[in-house]
């Protein structure tokens, strides 16, 4: 498969601190993509440059074959949507105001909405399940329906890859499935790329054909979860104790955290 | 008043909105010309209007006293209001002011040095109060630039500290200032719309309108910019472009206003949120909105600033903040019900 994404001796950081050391990967085009890791492994950073949100101090970036450098702001913005982590936000938008931004990088300098994009914008509210939400005020949804709002904002920008910024964070179970079927479903209509940071290692294994284990800046593991997912991987990564075993479902690996207590328990035995 | 949109944006909107706030304008503006000091004249206008001539007191009175006023009171209105509305995005704050990022503490100690020194108050004073502004402006840039312009805490930050420092040196100044040039000080620093006159209008118009189209230019990616400056990147926008051209476009603007008219409070924080909440957040609108309504807002508050004494009259800035205070803290209380 084509890669959407190729990243070649990537280095970045903030300021003078470096956060991702030298990362080489290459995301294939339709994939779903999931990067994994401890708390500040460059998780984010990572996806952060992908999205052109951060610029690399170093090495090559290239998407659908082209230096990024060559795309203008908006052109880049039709080729990659970036669905960000939730915030709070003080401006009373409506739902359908915000997913018609989404359109920007189609539109004219005011934005102006033809009949097309009114269309595309209803779709995604459809797709997304938002449509009784559509003149609501963004400020007084659910987290949930507010992620929805940021995925059909990013739908609306038609891009060949979408990006997001753990989307199930601070979400409840039923959520979390609908998202993440949501992203699924996307892949499987669209053809897009999804690349998600995800800090739920179980969601990541049973969704993604491709997982990136980070630790330090630095990549551990790359390839199917059931390669990626193995106790001595995890266990460097994380530094915890954890069991693997395969999920009741039976095609993907399942992690298990292990408390103080049964380590104690299963020592004793 | 409530107006439905089904579909985003659209320039029907645009136009309803502008057009219904251009009717309030031009009321203001008819108020404006028919009150002063020397009475009424209603009636005068309105048979102006019929086709019969003024007599030469009137005429005089209407065209070379009240209206170079209250021109000079719209210029300053929408001008404020706007600076309002751009501030308030760009910190994406709806509270923030035109004045908070210590622009008009500059210009105010230019102003006092040029009152201090004698010169005359066109073009002498809003010279030295434009080009303290200006500095103030570079200063506030140079000491956010070590951070990056996306962080809107650093810009913030060092606008309030700029504020407080400039208000401490307007207070030394104030405080070894003893004859009459203390006056002319405070009367300026309260806002004053006096001695307008065509030429200094001509030269406000030159400044103040450009300004304007530039920010309205920019209204849809204040739009994503309020939304998120990640986000609005990756939709698109060139953030750091964006972020600076506003804020040296809206800084030039609020520093041509305070340097002629002082500092005239609450026009720039209470008609954006006003707006707002009737009109919605889509700055397409809120931008000729805040262009119409402050307008109209300070021509009817320069007019009774200069009515409602019996004797001389009373800087605009105290009637702006006599009407704005109140009503901006009802509204306040009146978003925070709405929340809770």
């Amino acid at each position: 498969m084509n890669p959407a994404i190729t990243l070649d001796q990537i280095s970045t950081g903030y300021g003078n601190q470096r956060v991702l050391d030298s990362i080489s990967i290459t995301i294939p085009a339709g994939s779903f993509y999931c990067i994994i890791g401890h708390n500040g492994s460059g998780k984010t950073t990572l996806l952060k440059t992908i999205a052109g949100i951060l610029s690399p101090h170093a090495g090559r970036l290239h998407l659908l074959g082209k230096p990024i450098g060559d795309y203008s702001r908006r052109r880049l913005a039709r080729q990659i949507a970036f669905v960000p982590q939730l915030g709070s936000d003080g401006f009373p938008f409506t739902v359908k105001e915000i997913v018609l931004m989404g359109r920007a990088p189609h539109q004219d300098w005011l934005g102006t909405s033809s009949a097309a994009d009114i269309d595309i914008a209803q779709k995604a509210l459809t797709y997304t399940g938002l449509d009784h939400l559509a003149h609501r005020r963004f400020e007084h949804l659910s987290g949930g329906e507010r992620q929805r709002v940021f995925i059909a904002r990013a739908i609306c920008q038609q891009p060949r890859v979408m990006i997001l910024d753990e989307p199930t964070a601070a979400l409840d179970l039923a959520h979390q499935v609908r998202i993440m079927d949501l992203m699924e479903q996307l892949r499987r209509d669209t053809g897009m790329t999804v690349v998600m940071v995800s800090h739920d290692i179980n969601l990541a294994a049973m969704y993604a054909d491709i997982l990136l284990l980070l630790k330090n800046g630095r990549p551990l593991s790359q390839g199917a979860p059931e390669s990626v997912l193995t106790y001595a991987n995890l266990e460097r990564a994380y530094g915890c104790i954890l069991l693997v075993d395969t999920s009741p479902m039976g095609n993907c690996p399942r992690v298990t955290l292990v408390p103080r207590k049964y380590q104690i328990d299963i020592q004793s035995k | 008043m409530k107006i439905h949109h089904k579909h985003g944006y659209a320039r029907g909107r645009l136009i309803s909105v502008s057009s219904m706030l251009a009717i309030v304008l031009g009321a203001a503006i008819l108020f404006g010309l028919t009150m002063g000091s020397s009475g009424h004249s209603l009636d005068a206008i309105g048979r102006w209007i019929g086709g019969a001539e003024l007599s030469p007191m009137t005429a005089n009175i209407i065209w070379k006293i009240r209206l170079p006023r209250v021109l000079m009171g719209l210029l300053m209105g929408a001008s404020l209001s706007l600076g309002g509305l751009v501030f308030q995005a760009l910190l994406r704050n709806p509270l923030a002011e035109p004045y908070i990022l210590g622009i008009s503490g500059g210009s105010a100690i230019g102003a006092i040095l040029g009152i201090l020194l004698g010169l005359s108050r066109f073009p002498g004073v809003m010279l030295l109060s434009f080009m303290g502004s200006l500095a103030a402006l570079g200063l506030i840039l140079m000491l956010s630039s070590g951070q990056s312009l996306l962080g809107k805490d650093a810009l913030l930050l060092s606008g309030v500290m700029l504020n407080a420092f400039c208000s401490a040196i307007i207070m030394f100044l104030i405080s070894i200032t003893q004859d009459s040039r203390l006056h002319n000080i405070m009367f300026w620093l309260m806002g004053d719309l006096t001695l307008a006159g065509l030429g200094q209008i001509g030269v406000m118009a030159v400044i103040l309108v450009p300004c304007w189209l530039s920010i309205f230019s920019l209204a849809h990616p204040m739009n994503l910019l309020v939304m998120g400056r990640e986000s609005a990147l990756t939709m698109g926008i060139n953030v750091r472009a964006v972020t600076l051209t506003l804020l040296i476009v809206t800084s030039l603007m609020v520093s041509a206003t305070v340097s002629y008219g002082g500092l005239i409070g609450f026009v720039g924080l209470v008609i954006p949120h006003l707006l707002r909440l009737l009109f919605g957040p889509d700055h397409r609108i809120l931008v000729p909105a805040c262009l119409l309504g402050g307008g109209a807002y300070m021509v009817v508050c320069d007019t009774l600033a200069r009515t409602l004494p019996s004797q001389g009259e009373m800087p605009s800035g105290v009637v702006t903040a006599m009407i704005g205070a109140p009503v901006f803290i009802w509204l306040l209380k009146k978003s925070a019900g709405k929340m809770g």
